[in-house]
């Protein structure tokens, strides 16, 4: 029980104890920082101060492991009272100085379980609800490990990973001897508040074929928590059960700071079957909506919350969310509240929750769309543009970059518009070859490919000066082909702007060209006078002429279109 | 064009002229006692169609949801009188042929039709008339066939052989909507004729496909296709099923089954087939049935009428 919880400081460090099972002890040290306080270009820093911290138990037999949520930086562990405590005294020993000779190596790791992972559409969401920022981040790879310094990274442990910013569970009585968990001195830092991208909910974005995906951020409560397992059930029953139109379908509630939670809900479609599906989610939410709850959901989802209250070591279980709660200072019930609170859950509190998900609800849908269940898309268009020179992409008429002081507009005669201003500017990414991507807070992006304009690479001169450097990401080389525009390969080659070297290769070049041109037009000239004024009956120098200036006809040709392409690039 | 299935004929069932006069008045508490006392679900469905096709009802209807928030009854009537001022509005024309501003007014209307069925079906999942109409809701605004599928499967688990919805269904399934080949549309109504009760008119549903793939053919080939023994043996065999088993009975379903049969065999040159049917018919032919291959059904009509006639003659 809750009520059994005991509260202590070990080392300065707030502890929450509670028996647990015994010979066996459950530990964990969570700290107040997460993916959502970092940014696009330090993206990535907590999870690597979490590797570093980690690195000198990667080869023991200890049942432990670290997480990096958008809130939460945890290191936990399974042992006997001794690991445990060698395990909490090198994570801390190692946060106080972390081992900065690993720090490539880990960087490589990092960037290696990145590859393993695949996008989400949870993250999909999340960074059309809140952007390039806040909890929007974690939709974005580790775009900061490439320049973060020691320096940077142990600045970074030594604000967040602080004794304030610390709380330790243990699942035993009293703290075992031996803990050395000193920290610098700090402050608990408060969760980040939650930046928006999307003016107006309910709404839904076009996803790919496969299913639906709906996301909704509510107050935190016993009732979201009871509302989310209905809601599972409904789908489940709905969309599994009597259509067979999806494998999974399930809903989840799950706490994002100290006042809101996210509740999730996901049904895959069965080939051909996404329309059902989506039908089917619309119907499941719509009736628990007018609040027409089945009552055996609404019972059986009361009793799988009391019967986790209930189990053996419930308390020492719980201990993890209790120490997260103190953390960003929610108060966590006693077993008793949540009892009294779960058992007089009736379908209109089911009812408050769904109208609520409802209204927040943000929808991956595939194919139609959803205006037909009152539903609008969101906002795939940037409202305003910048004013500056306009430049029209060589290879698409319609396409047009807009470059002024303030930042940046591509569009499209189509309506399709994204700007980025400088000031509301998340990251620049630069590419070797001179591409350039401009990502906003709002998460728009505008992609910038020197190839295609006429003008291309003096526009990315004025993006570089335009933009801090702190706000750079140099991103690693392409291939030729993931390079637009026509002279991708020139450029590629010599990356952007060319050297003076080549440049005077090129001017050599394309100066021979020209002789040559003219010589032919000489040789070409004669042919044709002979042709006209025979020496005698022959008719072969007709024949030599006509080949002669087709001869002239494209070396001209391939001299115009050189030039014009070094026009581009230069 | 009606999308909703045909008008069942006032003369033959003076009730039905009876009700729409009710909803011509504005007299909703007759009519609510009327249609609440109707427990089957397929007749209700016959009985809604016909106070939804009356000019100006979406005012009477408007008035008593704003007092009846709740009703099932009002609000699939208000609905459906949205649905059917949409495809009035989009007409029958081929997609390519429809001006924009109608084919605005129709996903609007049928817009204002879904939000109030999704609300009807969530409170109330077991009322087949919201289902059904459902049906062409989600044609219109092409909600794909799996979605029309699904809709059409919640419904016949509380309404088996609901013939009104099956002809939804099989509008949906046939290539011109659905865009996928004949086999689906030819197995749903195969299907719905093998698993109908004795004397149902369900098996009309094979003279329907037959009309529709007359269409899709064109005269020429349709009338060909129409003509092979094999259509010509399904076609009888579903007639015998069912409007022409003596223990058919004389329901609101009676004048569009006999009508599909006299199309289908008329089409196919089969006057003799016709005949049956045209007899059976009398005066109480579903024009609707013929408006659907052609512009003049009333000619088309009485030319088909009386070679029925000479071919019983020889």
């Amino acid at each position: 029980m809750i009520g059994q919880v005991r509260q202590t400081h070990v080392d300065g460090i707030e502890t929450v104890l509670a028996a647990g099972p015994p010979g066996q002890v459950h530990a964990g040290l969570a700290f107040r920082v997460g993916i959502a306080d970092e940014s696009m270009t330090t993206r990535g820093l907590s999870h690597l101060v979490e590797h570093l911290a980690l690195h000198e138990h990667g080869h023991g037999h200890l049942n432990f492991n670290g997480a990096t949520t958008d809130c939460f930086t945890i290191f936990h562990v399974d042992g006997t009272e001794d690991e445990v405590v060698e395990y909490l005294n090198g994570v801390c020993r190692s946060l106080r100085s972390l081992p900065m000779h690993r720090l490539e190596v880990e960087k490589d790791i990092l960037r290696a379980e990145q590859a393993g992972r695949s996008g989400s559409w949870a993250a999909e969401l999340a960074s059309w609800r809140y952007g390039a920022r806040t909890y929007g981040l974690s939709a974005f790879p580790e775009f900061g490990l490439k320049k973060l310094t020691p320096e940077v990274v142990q600045s970074w442990a030594d604000a967040h990973f602080t004794t304030e910013n610390a709380v330790l569970w243990m699942s035993c009585d009293d703290p075992p001897e031996g803990l050395d968990l000193r920290l610098p001195a700090g402050w608990r830092a408060a969760p980040p508040p939650p930046t928006s991208a999307l003016p107006v909910t309910p709404a839904y974005l076009q996803g790919p074929p496969g299913g639906i995906a709906l996301q909704s951020v509510v107050p935190r409560s016993t009732h979201a928590s009871l509302f989310a397992t209905v809601l599972g059930k409904e789908l489940f029953r709905a969309l599994r059960q009597h259509g067979g139109y999806s494998y999974t379908a399930a809903a989840a509630y799950l706490p994002r700071d100290s006042e809101w939670a996210t509740v999730t809900a996901l049904a895959d479609a069965a080939p051909e079957k996404d329309d059902a599906v989506v039908g089917g989610f619309v119907d499941a939410i719509a009736k628990l909506c007018v609040g027409n709850v089945e009552e055996a959901d609404l019972a059986s989802a009361k009793t799988s919350a009391l019967r986790a209250l209930e189990s053996f070591d419930s308390t020492a279980g719980r201990l993890p969310a209790h120490a997260m709660n103190l953390l960003v200072g929610h108060p966590t019930p006693t077993d008793a509240e949540l009892v009294a609170e779960i058992e007089a859950a009736d379908s209109g509190d089911i009812e408050r929750v769904a109208g609520l998900v409802w209204d927040d609800a943000l929808v991956l849908v595939p194919r139609a769309g959803l205006e037909w269940a009152g539903v609008d898309p969101a906002p795939q268009n940037s409202t305003d543009i910048v004013s500056g020179s306009e430049h029209i992409a060589l290879d698409d008429k319609q396409l047009t970059l807009i470059v002024g002081p303030a930042g940046v507009t591509i569009r499209h005669a189509g309506g399709a518009q994204s700007t980025v201003r400088y000031t509301e500017l998340a990251a620049l990414h630069t590419y070797p070859d001179g591409g350039r991507v401009l990502v906003g807070q709002d998460g728009f992006r505008v992609v910038v490919e020197p190839t295609r304009y006429v003008r291309g690479v003096e526009v990315v001169r004025a993006i570089d000066a335009a933009v801090p450097e702190e706000s750079v990401l140099a991103m690693p080389a392409r291939t030729p082909e993931q390079i637009p525009g026509s002279l991708r390969l020139m450029s590629a080659e010599s990356g952007s702007p060319p050297s003076r070297a080549r440049k005077a290769a090129a001017i050599t070049f394309m100066s021979l060209l020209g002789l040559v041109v003219l010589f032919w037009i000489f040789v070409s000239a004669s042919l044709t006078v002979h042709a006209i004024s025979p020496p005698d009956d022959e008719n072969d120098y007709l024949v030599a002429a006509i080949m002669g200036w087709i001869v002239q006809g494209m070396l001209a040709g391939t001299f115009v279109w050189l030039w014009r392409q070094l026009r581009r690039t230069w | 064009v009606s999308s909703t299935g045909s008008t069942a004929s006032a003369e033959l069932f003076p009730e039905l002229g009876e009700l729409a006069a009710l909803a011509d008045q504005g007299d909703w508490r007759t009519l609510e006692l009327v249609l609440d006392a109707e427990q089957d679900a397929e007749v209700l469905i016959r009985v809604m169609n016909v106070i939804v096709e009356r000019p100006g009802v979406e005012r009477l209807l408007e008035d008593v949801v704003f007092r009846q928030r709740d009703s099932a009854l009002a609000n699939t009537l208000l609905a459906w009188r949205h649905v059917v001022l949409g495809w009035q509005a989009r007409s029958g024309r081929r997609a390519e042929h429809v001006r924009m501003e109608d084919f605005h007014e129709f996903v609007a209307q049928l817009r204002r039709a879904e939000r109030r069925l999704i609300d009807v079906c969530a409170r109330y999942p077991a009322y087949v008339p919201a289902w059904h109409v459902r049906l062409p809701a989600a044609r219109g605004l092409q909600l794909g066939t799996s979605e029309v599928r699904r809709r059409y499967d919640r419904l016949a688990r509380l309404q088996p052989h609901c013939l009104e919805s099956q002809r939804q269904l099989l509008q949906q399934l046939c290539p011109k909507w659905s865009g996928d080949p004949w086999d689906a549309a030819f197995e749903f109504v195969r299907g719905c004729s093998a698993e109908a009760p004795e004397a149902s008119a369900v098996p009309s549903l094979i003279a329907e496909i037959y009309i529709e793939l007359y269409m899709e053919l064109g005269a020429d080939e349709g009338s060909r296709r129409l003509a092979e023994p094999d259509v010509l043996e399904e076609l009888r065999a579903a007639g015998q099923a069912s409007v022409l088993n003596p223990n058919f009975p004389m329901n609101y379903l009676w004048a569009s089954a006999h009508s599909a049969f006299a199309l289908a065999f008329s089409l196919a040159g089969e006057h003799a087939s016709a005949r049956p049917h045209f007899e059976a018919l009398g005066p109480y032919v579903a024009a609707e049935t013929w408006e659907r291959v052609t512009g003049d059904p009333k000619a088309l009509l009485e030319r088909h009428q009386a070679l029925a006639s000479a071919a019983a003659r020889r």
